[in-house]
């Protein structure tokens, strides 16, 4: 019981250095915004799906921001392991002590957890997550023979690259089905250029080209690249314009190098880029 | 218990049936050679991967025919085993003109030399990348067995270098130069055609160009992938064997028909001749909705509205992507710097129209030929879509530099 109380008083001071005090900006491109506040309204599991650099991590800042909730967001690596996400004892002076995990925490002060590339997670971790996604809402600690009841404001969300799929990496049906889904894309080119504009402080003409030199690209997946260029990389290359960079080294910089070591494909790219700068 | 699944390609009933069908057309091989059973075996599994029924028909046929040239096994297993490699990087329709190159090549030359041209024929037709040009190919053989037998060996063993460094044409003139010049020095032919002296090293130099399609066919795929967005099927074509300026690009049925090489134009590097080209033929296909109606018309005036329509589709394209004008304007930049002075005087035209209907910049010393190109850009500003107008503008240009002509004749028979 002393824990339970000592890890309230935790949670209570803890709770706000979650919250996202400043507005993140977003572009809604659709009517996701008012999904979403559809689906926190009855605490519906949420499930993001889209490209790399999308905007979906953003999206979800900004709805933590707009419903101040905080927000706890774990970036899911292959390594991590269920103890990661619920939480394990630790040794200290006075011998051993129970830790949280960012689940745990997200689940005790309602937060809204996050999960960041969820399929990268291995499948048995991931089923850690079910019985806070369906009506019990709640988290057995069976290390810590404790049972944590979710708080009301708690939320589940995760997301995944569809493009990442395969035989190997895919979410299970059974924890598929947990979720409400949101499918999101990269944005059509005039709110691209707004978004990478606004983002970057270059003006809308640049920022066109860029969206342009992005959808060239995109053209591309399947066809010798894994996926485009992403909305996140113009905004890299548009920083870089706004820094003094010129235009082609820019997009050089920021859009062809990271994105292929295939100098068939680099040399197609920069010739692209060469078509709109 | 259940057996454990074995790949079905490998159990022993397929095997018999594979062997039903081969039996028949492999008279000539050692039934007791357990290695080179292995090798058909494997090489039919090959094949029937890469042929169609009609193709695998024609392959064995093939074997078959191998056998009853009598010029040893080594020849049929080599048959057997390259020709799938041969289909699958140009096309089945290939297996029937081989079989008769070869045929006609037994009476000509060994069955070693024969062995050694098939076994480099799948790294002919990598190179080279199509079946007609691969037909190209086979006919030079053909000749050369005839002029110069004693080079072909020496040729098959060096044919990785000549290969990656000339075009069908090029190979050609520099063979058919070495057949010419050491056509009664069997020692100094070998040696040419072994690229061991100098001036086989010389003539290889001069006949090279400078970028090969082949060697960039991948990258204009995803050139004209990432602007369009869509496939468009390429091939190269050779017709640089009297003419080593070689073929112009052309379209047939959606087909872009590209040269086989290109070299520099002025400081445009041969990939940028070659992003140029496939550009603007992908262009016209992609804008060109249907035919302009051109009976009655004469070539000349063909020739005008050519300029016009082209002027429209390269419109359409740089609209869309603007560093296309760029490219293209390169090429007229540099046509007119290099343009002799004693070209003809409509050519000249033609071409200041080009650049004048290209770029809004250029100012030419005809005032009319601006006009005329500014009144396009004009009307295509309005609507871009209607090739009618390339033929009026084309019509009306051709008119005005015919009675150009008319008059200059006319003043120059007077003098």
């Amino acid at each position: 019981m002393a824990n339970s109380v000592g890890q309230m008083q935790i949670v209570e001071s803890d709770r706000d250095q979650y919250l996202v005090k400043k507005e993140p900006y977003y572009r809604a491109v659709a009517d996701e915004v008012e999904n979403y506040q559809a689906a926190y309204r009855v605490r519906m599991p949420v499930m993001l799906k889209g490209p790399t650099g999308c905007g979906k991590s953003r999206f979800v800042e900004y709805m933590a921001w707009m419903l101040q909730k905080p927000l706890i967001s774990v970036a899911c690596t292959e390594d991590m392991t269920a103890s990661d996400l619920v939480g394990r004892h630790l040794l200290d002076i006075n011998g051993t002590r129970w830790q949280d995990g960012p689940l745990t925490v997200a689940a005790r002060i309602g937060a809204i957890c996050y999960l960041d590339e969820i399929v990268e997670a291995r499948q048995d971790t991931t089923v850690v997550i079910h019985p806070l996604t369906d009506h019990r809402r709640e988290l057995p600690l069976e290390k810590n023979a404790e049972l944590v009841r979710a708080h009301e404001d708690f939320q589940l969300v995760i997301s995944y690259n569809p493009g990442y799929q395969s035989l190997m990496k895919d979410l299970k049906q059974s924890t598929k089905q947990r979720f409400g889904g949101l499918d999101f894309n990269y944005p059509s080119a005039a709110i691209e250029a707004e978004i990478v504009a606004h983002e970057s402080g270059v003006d809308v003409e640049i920022a066109h080209k860029l969206v342009q030199v992005g959808a060239s690209s995109r053209n591309l997946k399947g066809h010798g690249l894994d996926e485009g260029m992403s909305t996140r990389l113009l905004i890299y290359a548009a920083q870089l314009i706004a820094e003094g960079v010129a235009p082609a080294g820019a997009c050089r910089m920021a859009l062809v190098t990271p994105l292929s070591d295939d100098p068939d494909m680099r040399d197609t790219l920069n010739a692209a880029v060469d078509t709109y700068f | 218990m259940t057996p454990p699944r074995q790949d079905p390609r490998l159990r022993g009933d397929d095997t018999v049936v594979m062997h039903a069908e081969l039996a028949e057309y492999l008279q000539c091989i050692d039934d007791e050679d357990i290695k080179s059973g292995e090798l058909i075996e494997a090489s039919y599994l090959d094949a029937q991967r890469v042929m169609s029924p009609q193709g695998l028909e024609n392959y064995l046929v093939g074997i078959k025919a191998m056998c009853t040239l009598g010029k040893g096994q080594d020849l049929v297993l080599t048959y057997v085993q390259e020709m799938p490699v041969v289909a699958k990087e140009v096309g089945e329709d290939i297996l029937p003109d081989t079989i008769e190159a070869i045929m006609k090549l037994a009476s000509l030359t060994s069955g070693a030399v024969i062995t050694l041209i098939l076994a480099n024929l799948p790294l002919a037709a990598t190179r080279l990348g199509d079946a007609e040009l691969l037909r190209g190919y086979l006919k030079l053989l053909h000749q050369l067995a005839g002029k110069a037998p004693r080079g072909l060996r020496p040729m098959m063993e060096a044919l990785s270098e000549l290969l990656s460094k000339l075009t069908l044409g090029g190979l050609r003139r520099w063979a058919h130069w070495g057949a010419q010049a050491y056509q009664r020095d069997f020692d100094g032919l070998a040696a040419y055609f072994a690229l061991q002296t100098e001036t086989s090293k010389s003539v290889l130099q001069r006949e090279r160009r400078g970028t090969l399609f082949v060697d960039n066919h991948r990258k204009l795929n995803f050139y004209l992938r990432a602007l369009w967005g869509r496939a468009f099927f390429m091939r190269p074509t050779a017709d640089d064997f009297e003419n080593r300026q070689g073929s112009k690009p052309f379209i047939d049925n959606y087909l872009v028909h590209l040269p086989d090489a290109f070299d520099a134009v002025g400081d445009i590097a041969g990939i940028d001749v070659y992003r140029a080209a496939a550009a603007h033929a992908a262009a016209h296909v992609v804008y060109t909705e249907g035919a302009i109606e051109s009976s009655g018309l004469s070539p000349a005036q063909c020739c005008f509205i050519e300029i016009f329509e082209d002027a429209r589709i390269e419109y359409l394209a740089y609209r869309r992507f603007p560093g296309l004008r760029r490219l293209w304007l390169g090429f007229f930049e540099h046509a007119m710097e290099a343009a002799p002075a004693t070209q003809n005087a409509t050519v000249d035209t033609m071409l200041r129209l080009g650049r004048a209907l290209l770029d809004p910049d250029y100012r030419d010393r005809e005032s009319w030929l601006d006009a005329t190109a500014a009144a396009f850009r004009d009307r295509l500003a309005q609507d871009a879509a209607n090739p009618n107008d390339s033929r009026r503008f084309g019509l009306e240009c051709f008119e005005r530099v015919n009675r150009q002509h008319a008059m200059r004749c006319a003043f120059c028979s007077t003098r």
